[in-house]
């Protein structure tokens, strides 16, 4: 995998010499390219080597140079559970989803049970727009099998790697529940929720929410199985459902995150790997509330997203697609 | 090697509140799912089984996590 933040026409020109690529910048940037074996999503905010940035001129490309074949392929939202049956037999898939879209909303609420779903890696991201654009300007994902641009639907790339190559995911959760804190519930699946159950009690979420002054800045936090996995307040208003960045899901039980130490040190602590050499991308929540305008993921560059995907939707939390040799997997494996 | 489905791990893992830390990201999501499904419908576990059995079938490299259930 190669990284690197290029201009139109560099990128352009990458593209023309058939390299199979993933595509992150401003909608103006990504309309220029040409066709070609690319599937691009819009986010004008990145992280890079030398720091956070915005930037609406310049595209992040990621190369996948081990790709032996690549296919992009669209989905509309209510196509959205086949994505998986366009795979090849060995490879990855990478996904990009317009925020707010019914494909966003789809995969996120249905997409754990598409058909075979976690036997292939599936990572990706949702789109979004610049943080001070008109109600006019969508979140947009692009075919580049076709030249054209979305703002509904699902862009699907599937990659076919070698036999001796593999590709994992994993998922960079600088948040963790507050051990102290309450347990909430949800007697629903959901984007909102006007009610919730606090240590069993039923109780009006936003009153909940105001009353004991949760810092909603951090996510609530789940334990699925060993994995930390976020949902993010998207906005609290008395008298209101709260609604969330990604669904809360009926009978998962969740804690209010507790406000993590200093980025740099927690980032530095819990994360080993040569990002230069992975996919990677973090959420635009975490690039605004940590500011990491300021700041360096480590070696991990890739764009800030509104939504990440390792296989389901997340929030506040970083993704990173490695690709390495299949034998020191399976070595492991029957170690 | 692949357990046959009617191995106890199988119902242990579904049934159970196991910490999965240490296994791949798939085998934590896909395992915290079905147990989601299992406790909502006990009568489910069989084919819950035979999902999980299958993702490892179709997943050399997770199937050392088979030895944390």
């Amino acid at each position: 995998m190669k990284n690197a933040m290029m201009p139109v026409a560099e990128a352009a020109a990458l593209i023309e010499a058939g390299k199979v690529l993933v595509v992150a910048g401003s909608e103006a940037a990504l309309s220029q390219l040409p066709k070609g074996c690319w599937i691009g999503g819009t986010s004008v905010y990145f992280m890079t080597d030398t720091g956070g940035r915005e930037d609406r001129d310049n595209l992040f490309v990621t190369e996948i140079i081990a790709a032996e074949d690549a296919r992009p392929v669209f989905h509309a939202a209510n196509d959205l559970r086949n994505l998986t049956m366009t795979r090849f037999d060995h490879g990855l898939s990478m996904i990009l989803i317009p925020a707010f879209s019914a494909a966003h909303e789809a995969f996120a609420l249905h997409g754990s049970r598409y058909p075979g779903l976690f036997d292939q890696p599936l990572m990706g991201w949702v789109t979004g727009v610049p943080l001070d654009a008109d109600e006019s300007v969508t979140p947009k994902v692009f075919d580049g099998a076709r030249g054209m641009g979305f703002e509904e639907g699902a862009m699907v790339l599937h990659v076919k790697l070698p036999a001796g190559r593999v590709a994992e995911i994993d998922i960079v959760n600088l948040f963790e529940p507050d051990p102290s804190g309450d347990e909430i519930t949800f007697a629903a699946t959901g984007f909102s929720a006007e009610t919730a159950l606090v240590n069993g009690r039923e109780v009006d979420f936003a009153r909940y929410l105001s009353e004991t002054g949760v810092e909603t800045r951090c996510p609530l936090v789940a334990n699925f199985a060993g994995a930390r996995i976020n949902v993010s307040f998207q906005s609290v208003e008395p008298g209101k459902p709260v609604t969330f960045y990604a669904p809360v899901i009926e009978g998962v039980r969740y804690r209010v995150a507790k406000l993590p130490g200093d980025h740099d040190s927690e980032f530095a602590a819990r994360v080993q790997g040569d990002g230069r050499r992975e996919l990677s991308c973090n959420c635009i929540l975490n690039y605004i509330y940590e500011e990491l305008e300021a700041k360096t993921t480590g070696s991990f560059t890739g764009p800030a997203t509104f939504g990440e995907i390792a296989y389901m939707l997340l929030n506040q939390t970083m993704v990173r697609l490695h690709i390495g040799a299949a034998d020191a997997t399976e070595a492991a494996a029957v170690a | 090697m692949i357990p046959d489905t009617t191995n106890p791990c199988w119902r242990r893992v579904l049934t159970s509140e196991t910490d999965l830390s240490d296994a791949v990201l798939a085998t934590k999501l896909l395992v915290a799912r079905l147990r989601h499904e299992v406790k909502a419908q006990p009568g489910s576990l069989g084919p819950k089984i035979a999902e999980l059995r299958a993702y490892f079938q179709k997943n050399i490299s997770a199937v050392r996590d088979i030895a944390l259930f």
